[in-house]
């Protein structure tokens, strides 16, 4: 297991302490007070902001976002599908970030993401996704609730 | 100022400096976008904080005339009323406009119109001011509410009824003659239409008229300058839409050469005053004179509180006639219908009577279209039974005349004591009329294409034509192409030249038609009391004719 030195990294707000064994968290918040993070946790973060916003949904920054939520949505839910909409938004990230260059040392970088696992319920999906830095990577767990057609 | 108002760059450029200052202060936060802070704290609240700089910014511009002009639209309209009012400067609110309606009868039966009955013409609404009964006897009339039926000589029976607009604003002011639905199935009625054109109809001021105004009316409310005089008018008369003030050294003002010289001494001002887009149409009824029982000849005069600011007699029918909607479309030809109207003489009655002084008019060029205009004119009514009449009966006849309201009104307040001039007096004229006609070609180049709304492409070419100012003085083909190239898209296109005619009612009593494919000019008659200065072009929808026809393309 690599050790990264944090010292002078800038942070941003801890938003879950999902936490899991094998490196995954869920966006699920028990936090009782406000935390911190930074390096790759700050990534995982941004990537899930990014997912799960609609595109066009922030005035100031209409490319902010994907089609992701829209696409599941309207769609049958298969893991085909599911699969190739996340395709499209990771397609989209990078566009975003081609355009608004990412910034700091490398494990705060996004680079590239993948669906791990994919879990349909009644009313909800479940991805587990890992998504990669340029140094490192990180399993994350997305939960979207939807109604299932 | 609502978030959705503001602007995109607004909030993004407000976000880059949140982003920065709280940088600043604390510089181990990571603020980039995509990061949970940027995302969730610094957008949200760079629309909060761009909201508040946006309604400070506009506070700060509406205390300041000059810094409100650059973006009337942007300033909140009660922090600018209650800036204005320290100037005694008020917002107009709109108001409702009122007119007559004819309701035409199958049967002479009483016929009840309930207060919640809807008129409407187009998208236009109309209330009954009270609930109305048409009745068949005098006997029944004991209210302003009943209204007696009277037979028409086409077999139909009337009565009228007024009405009020369900809205504040101008559009509400139609044209008499304009023929209405109603929401509800009226028994034995089968047309509505306007007795006279409605008036009273206002929009309220919006920030940029409200600016515009304070500019003219910061001047001294008064009679004195061009600009005060026409703020004292309009201050009084909020209905009215342009002034036009002739005085000393004009050509146009004949009145102060009255004197051995035939020089321009002072001491006169000629204001053509516009009192709305369109003259009105009015009926009024009139007792008239049978002058030979023999030709069936009756004489009918106007007195100078009748004929103030009116134009021309349109018609005269008998009282208990009417007129119908489709004899009395536009202004531009005569109306159809009337009895044969002989002779029409205008003249002047400048007697004292309640004034202390009057203007000094020497003849109907001086005087025509003013307050202090009669008219005198013959016609013969071959139907009149004259068998228990003879020379000198008196007979009641219904006369429609053309004519821009207000003009009395604004006269006798120019003259009283108070409020005229102490250096000089002012007659108020209507503007001299220049009524046109307007035949243009419309193709549609695609024939899958939506129909067009005509009579909505009438009213808005009618008004585009009704705001050209005095200064302009003439209506061009470029006016009409741009007031309906919005409405056409891209399906139609406006075929030219077009044929445009305008007919001068000179106020000696002479006309002249004029004609042009492309542009009418106010004629340059000085010596006539007439030009740009002084006329204004008056464009009914009903004098507008527009063709359709489909162009045959091949497919690409």
């Amino acid at each position: 297991m690599s050790t990264s030195d944090y010292t002078g990294r800038k942070v941003d707000l801890l938003f879950t302490d999902g936490w899991s064994e094998d490196s995954k968290f869920q966006i699920m918040n028990t936090l009782d007070a406000a935390k911190i993070c930074t390096g790759v946790q700050k990534v995982a973060q941004t990537f899930a902001l990014m997912l799960l916003t609609e595109v066009g949904s922030i005035k100031a920054d209409p490319e902010f976002g994907t089609t992701f939520i829209n696409d599941v949505s309207s769609s049958s839910k298969s893991e085909f599908e599911l699969i190739s909409f996340f395709d499209s938004a990771v397609l989209q990230m990078r566009n975003y970030f081609r355009v608004n260059p990412q910034t700091g040392p490398d494990d705060e970088r996004f680079i590239r993401a993948k669906i791990l696992s994919v879990q349909v319920s009644a009313d909800s999906i479940q991805l587990t996704i890992q998504v990669d830095t340029a140094a490192v990577s990180r399993s994350i767990v997305v939960p979207i609730g939807v109604v299932i057609r | 100022m609502t978030f959705a108002d503001l602007p995109a760059t607004t909030i993004s450029d407000t976000e880059s400096f949140l982003a920065t200052l709280i940088s600043e202060q604390f510089p181990s936060l990571d603020l980039t976008k995509g990061r949970v802070l940027y995302e969730l704290l610094i957008r949200p609240a760079a629309i909060f904080y761009a909201s508040n700089q946006t309604n400070i910014d506009n506070f700060k511009n509406s205390l300041s005339l000059i810094a409100a002009k650059d973006n009337p639209e942007a300033i909140d309209s009660e922090l600018l009323d209650l800036v204005l009012k320290n100037l005694r400067i008020e917002r107009a609110a709109g108001s409702k406009s009122t007119g007559r309606l004819v309701i035409v009868l199958s049967e002479n039966t009483s016929t009840v119109i309930p207060r919640l009955t809807e008129f409407t013409l187009n998208d236009l609404t109309f209330y009954p001011t009270e609930t109305f009964i048409g009745v068949s006897s005098s006997v029944n009339v004991t209210s302003n509410a009943t209204r007696l039926i009277t037979a028409r000589n086409d077999g139909a029976y009337t009565f009228s009824i007024d009405v009020e607009a369900a809205d504040t604003g101008s559009a509400f002011n139609i044209q008499q003659g304009a023929s209405f639905i109603s929401s509800s199935a009226l028994p034995r009625v089968i047309s509505i239409y306007a007795e006279s054109g409605f008036s009273g109809g206002l929009d309220a001021e919006s920030n940029t008229e409200l600016i515009r105004k304070a500019s003219s009316t910061l001047s001294p409310k008064v009679a004195c300058t061009r600009l005060s005089t026409d703020s004292f008018i309009k201050e009084n008369f909020t209905s009215v839409a342009a002034t036009s003030i002739i005085g000393c050294g004009d050509g146009e003002m004949l009145r102060d050469k009255h004197n051995v010289f035939g020089i321009s001494s002072g001491g006169k001002a000629d204001v053509y005053v516009r009192t709305r887009g369109l003259p009105l149409v009015e009926p009024i009824i009139k007792e008239c004179t049978l002058t030979n029982k023999a030709s069936k000849l009756l004489t009918c005069g106007l007195s100078r509180d009748e004929a103030a600011g009116v134009y021309e007699v349109r018609a005269v029918i008998p009282a208990n006639a009417d007129l119908t909607p489709a004899q009395t479309v536009g202004l531009y030809s005569p109306f159809t219908g009337s009895l044969p109207i002989d002779i029409a003489v205008s003249g002047l009655d400048i007697s004292i009577d309640d004034y202390d002084i009057v203007p000094d008019v020497d003849s109907l060029t001086e005087g025509a279209f003013s307050r202090f205009q009669t008219i005198v004119f013959n016609f013969t009514d071959e139907d009149l039974d004259t068998t228990n009449l003879d020379d000198g009966a008196v007979v009641e006849y219904k006369v429609y005349v053309l004519k821009m309201p207000d003009i009395a009104a604004i006269q006798d307040m120019l003259l009283d004591r108070q409020y005229r001039p102490c250096g000089y007096e002012l007659l108020v004229r209507a503007p001299i009329p220049i009524l046109c006609n307007l035949s243009i070609s419309l193709l549609k180049l695609n024939s899958n294409a939506a129909d067009i709304d005509t009579e909505s492409l009438k009213q808005t070419i009618s008004d585009r034509v009704s705001a050209i100012t005095f200064q302009a003085g003439k209506v061009t083909a470029s006016i009409i192409i741009d007031a309906v190239t919005t409405i056409l898209g891209s399906d139609y296109v406006i075929e030219t030249p077009f044929t445009l005619m305008g007919k001068v009612l000179y106020p000696d009593g002479t006309s002249e038609f004029v004609t042009s494919s492309y542009r009418i000019d106010a004629p340059d008659e000085p010596a006539l009391c007439t030009t740009n200065r002084t006329a204004a072009f008056y464009l009914d929808p009903g004098d507008i004719d527009i063709s359709i026809q489909t162009a045959v393309n091949r497919q690409v």
